[in-house]
């Protein structure tokens, strides 16, 4: 089936690196009526994926309350995953997630229940610079919004960090998962090239299958538009007598990561004075570095750990030279058990590549491993601690009391399968790899609550590992904390123009 | 070698007692969530306990189990236990007798006078707490109970805070024996490992962890050779009487029960081998047969739609809610099994084929490539028309389901295919549970609640378990360099 390249919102297949500025509108409708009035007009500057924004960019995704409001008919809105019409403070959700202690919805800044005003909406605002996002928010009537019918909760700023840093300072961003579908057919890399319908409803998905997709019945009262529903709308891939309200829409898991820079890089000054780097006579500095390389798996400027296990690569090293080098390999050959890119380690636990089972190595581990894919879109927000990220300068830095951290975002067809199971089977699994108390170190659950909740991390090398320990017994020092959050679904430009003429 | 007993009990609710039921066994989890109740820390052979309501879910759109003839509700209680069922039996009547007559009491046929219900008014909480605390004055013996010989006789409800009979307990276990309900197929993750030694396994490789720590902090893991840190945890093992255990064999068979395993495995073969020599022709002339017929059934049978998404999405919910507060999750699943005999006969096969599998391949903590299992069995019930899994594993009902679709589909859609409602299947094992989600929706609405869950060691995982085996079996004998390297690796 060929890709429906201008019914997909670009923003899912595509990330903006040259549009550097970006800010996030959260909006809560009060009036319907009102609201869909604007929404026709910002509907109509969403960007396709046909198209290729140089200068802006405008998307659109909504809350299960904000379709709700909009006045989608109730077979349609039951229709929608469990996941997204429970929301992601749902109490059983909050265990899987890791949302209790100082991650609890009830202090979330946005989309928790002690934030005043439920999330209808999300504008999402991408320009080349800010000069040009303001002309964008002016042309959108932004400072307008109460004539709109809607209500600001929240306006999330965006920050973007020199060469493609996260505020720890390492690169991030390395590996994404490139899609088979838009792809060159490519001998070497067919393992990792997962389908589209693992991102976009209304293609097969990893399993050969169409995912779940909510249904629209083809006389939906209430819609008025010159254009009938049936020419908006193909006819659903499983029940054929129902319109397919999801086709080229998407899953956006939305979640605002604060980062405690100065208590990340305390502790690794901490820890480091417990662990041994395996060569003789190496500078602290470097041992530091190397420690929280092995919690991450990669050194700051991307290099992988299992090219270059004890130092980062040198400007002339292979290693460093492109991205495609730095995400250019597998587990099982090299690191079988370990020795270079830890078990536990955050990029391999968030994308394990061949080290799974079945048949670690193989092509069926790849397998299963496109099964929980994700398509990350975040932005970094606030200033960095160390503007250069110098790693002398972050180790001796105090906190400054600024907040700073990441608006994670990112896009599944299965919030269940992709996400969600990322987040609980693998991050804050403790027995991930065969471990016994090692959630991931870097944005684990360590709940100290918990009996045994410490939280460790091992080190694997021979003869026999290293551990850190009291991830989970720093007080505040949780290197991370979620703030806020919320469950979208970003629906493809006809079904939006659809549900703006509800 | 202890073999670990899989324990079902099915007992019949009485009419419009279900509710009583439910509250004593919620009122028993409400004393367990709050660490008040030690029943099952009490029993020490026990690993996995529970108790569940089984009656029909009335979920629209799952795998037709509503429409099913009514399904009177039934009392399961189930248990994994190191020996003989029943010592068990006769050890969960002592540690707490007074729970177990007013929770039965409410199914029928329960052999205790019926002048003696008037007790289930009493608060259960009244009983449970005389457990947390042994030498409070709720029980004392009473001489008069204790030499009634007929349990029809009147007794007076204070009789029940005294010491019970023999006969009552006799009479108790006959009627357990007689609701027993055995497994189809039964598959232990950590075979012949009883729970006082999984128990004390992790202790002690807590404590030579804790020693290659400290062989961290000063300094000496770096200098130490592999052989050089293994006599190091040997020593401290020496030096520690409360692991000498450890330096002694504990091992999983004595060479008797070795040869019978294995003679019992070739004489299987054997026979299965003999019979396709000698009855080739008219066994391959059933077996075309039985293709025919499969293929006929499995064109003909449909596969479940869910029409109410909202009511799916609620019944989930309500399930999910008890899930995730540990490491380990119960699961109960109950299916309605296809009518006629062709589906009674093939399931059963097939549950033949598995109990051999999970016997003689799958002893090594993985089903069929699944390693997060400690204990699952299917179990055929209700004079053949349903289907019950229970298992216990690690780790989230996403992955444990995704494991069950990547890695073990055929097998689970042998099973599965012959039960109502199951995803569109092809000889037997094709297709089937490979319906990813489809496959998920019919495990979900087939699950029900499970009131009183136990587990005996709630921080480790089968993989853990196993591995603290293999350090504790490390520790004695001459190893090769390599496998002192690959015994290390397990730190």
């Amino acid at each position: 089936m060929s890709i429906e390249s201008g019914d997909i919102q670009a923003i899912i297949l595509r990330g903006y690196p040259r549009l550097r500025a970006a800010r996030f509108y959260l909006l809560t409708i009060k009036d319907a009526s009102a609201a869909r009035d604007w929404l026709r007009g910002v509907a109509g500057r969403v960007v396709p994926f046909e198209q290729k924004a140089q200068i802006e960019a405008v998307h659109l995704a909504f809350t299960h309350s904000g379709l709700s409001a909009l006045g989608l008919p109730q077979q349609t809105l039951d229709s929608f995953s469990r996941e997204f019409r429970e929301g992601m403070t749902a109490p059983h959700r909050r265990r899987s997630l890791g949302d209790h202690g100082i991650n609890s919805p009830q202090g979330w800044q946005w989309g928790g229940g002690a934030s005043a005003h439920r999330v209808d909406l999300l504008l999402m605002l991408y320009a080349k610079d800010e000069a040009q996002l303001s002309t964008l928010e002016h042309a959108l009537l932004l400072s307008r919004l109460s004539e709109q019918g809607l209500e600001r909760v929240g306006t999330l700023e965006s920050e973007a960090l020199p060469n493609s840093k996260e505020h720890f300072g390492f690169r991030d961003g390395v590996s994404q998962p490139a899609i088979r579908e838009l792809s060159e057919p490519c001998e070497t890399d067919d393992a990792r090239q997962v389908r589209i319908g693992e991102f976009v409803l209304g293609y097969k998905n990893e399993y050969g299958e169409y995912p779940h997709s909510p249904t629209l019945p083809p006389e939906s009262a209430g819609y008025s538009a010159s254009t009938s529903l049936q020419d908006r709308l193909s006819s659903h891939p499983i029940q054929s007598e129902q319109l397919d309200f999801g086709r080229n829409g998407s899953y956006l898991v939305f979640r605002q990561i604060e980062q405690n820079v100065a208590a990340f890089w305390r502790y690794i000054n901490r820890a480091a004075d417990t662990v041994h780097h395996p060569l003789a006579d190496v500078d602290e500095v470097l041992k530091r570095h190397w420690l929280a390389a092995k919690m991450v798996g990669r050194w700051m400027d991307g290099a992988p750990l299992v090219h270059c296990p004890y130092q980062p690569p040198s400007d002339e090293d292979p290693a460093k030279t492109t991205l495609g080098r730095a995400n250019d390999f597998s587990y099982h050959k090299k690191d079988p058990h370990g020795y270079l890119c830890p078990l536990g380690a955050h990029i391999r636990r968030t994308h394990p590549r061949d080290a799974l089972e079945p048949g670690p190595g193989t092509g069926r581990s790849w397998d299963v491993n496109r099964r929980h894919r994700i398509m990350r879109r975040g932005r970094a927000y606030g200033k960095p601690l160390v503007g250069d990220f110098d790693l002398d300068a972050l180790l001796k830095a105090e906190d400054d009391g600024e907040s700073r951290g990441l608006h994670f975002l990112c896009f599944n067809a299965n919030i269940a399968r992709q996400f969600e199971f990322i987040q609980q089977s693998w991050v804050n699994n403790k027995k991930f790899a065969e471990l016994y108390n090692d959630a991931d170190p870097l944005i684990g659950d360590h709940d100290p609550r918990e009996e045994g909740g410490d939280g460790q991390f091992t080190i694997q090398q021979s003869p026999v590992r290293q551990r850190v320990t009291g991830l989970g017994t720093l007080g505040a020092g949780h290197f991370t904390r979620v703030v806020g959050g919320a469950y979208f679904f970003m629906p493809g430009i006809h079904a939006l123009q659809v549900l703006v003429n509800m | 070698m202890v073999r670990q007993t899989d324990i079902a009990l099915l007992c019949p609710i009485l009419p419009n007692r279900i509710e009583e039921v439910r509250a004593l066994l919620l009122g028993l989890r409400a004393e367990m969530d709050a660490g008040n109740s030690v029943l099952f820390d009490r029993l020490p052979e026990n690993h996995f306990v529970r108790w569940v309501i089984i009656e029909e879910t009335g979920v629209s759109g799952g795998p037709e189990l509503s429409r099913e003839a009514v399904f009177a509700p039934q009392l399961l209680f189930s248990s994994n236990v190191d020996g003989l069922a029943e010592d068990y039996f006769y050890g969960l009547l002592t540690v707490d007798f007074p729970f177990i007559v007013k929770l039965y009491s409410l199914c029928a046929g329960f052999p205790v006078p019926s002048s003696l219900s008037s007790l289930s008014s009493l608060s259960s909480l009244s009983s449970l707490s005389s457990l947390s605390s042994p030498s409070s004055p709720s029980s004392p013996s009473s001489p008069s109970s204790l030499s009634s010989p007929s349990l029809s006789s009147p007794s007076s409800p204070s009789s029940l805070q005294s010491e019970p009979t023999l006969a009552m307990k006799q009479a108790i276990v006959r009627y357990w024996l007689h609701h027993r309900v055995p497994s189809a197929a039964y598959y232990v993750g950590a075979v012949g490992l009883t729970r006082a030694r999984i128990k004390r396994e992790q202790r002690l490789v807590e404590s030579l962890q804790g020693v290659l720590d400290d062989m961290q902090r000063s300094g000496q893991l770096q200098q130490r050779s592999a052989l050089e840190i293994r006599a190091h945890l040997q020593a401290f093992v020496r030096a520690t009487p409360e692991f000498w255990w450890a330096l002694q064999s504990e091992s999983r068979a004595t060479w008797q029960e070795t040869l019978l395993f294995i003679g019992k495995g070739v004489a299987v073969v054997a026979v299965v081998l003999g019979a396709l020599c000698l009855f080739w022709l008219p066994l391959l002339l059933i077996g075309l047969l039985w293709l025919c017929l499969l293929r006929y059934h499995e064109m003909r049978d449909g596969e479940a739609e869910i029409d109410d998404w909202r009511g799916h999405h609620d019944h989930i919910a309500r399930i999910a809610v008890e899930e995730d507060h540990i490491l380990q999750n119960p699961m109960v699943s109950v299916t309605a099994i296809k009518p006629g005999l062709f589906r009674q006969l093939t399931l059963r096969g097939v549950f033949a084929v598995i109990h051999f599998a999970a016997e003689y391949l799958f002893n090594r903590g993985h089903l069929g490539g699944i390693n997060s299992i400690h204990f699952a069995r299917w179990m055929i019930i209700d004079k053949g028309r349903k289907l019950l899994f229970l298992s216990n594993y690690d780790g989230s009902w996403e992955r444990y389901l995704g494991d069950f679709v990547d890695r073990a589909a055929d097998g689970l859609t042998a099973v599965w295919s012959n039960t109502r409602g199951f995803p569109a299947t092809r000889w037997l094992i094709k297709q089937g549970a490979r319906h990813e989600q489809k496959f998920k929706d019919y495990a979900r609405a087939s699950q029900l609640s499970t009131q009183v869950w136990y587990t005996a060691y709630r921080r480790l995982s089968v993989s853990n378990v196993l591995n603290n085996a293999a350090i504790r079996e490390g520790l004695r004998g001459r190893l090769s360099h390599d496998e002192v390297t690959r015994w290390l690796r397990r730190f």
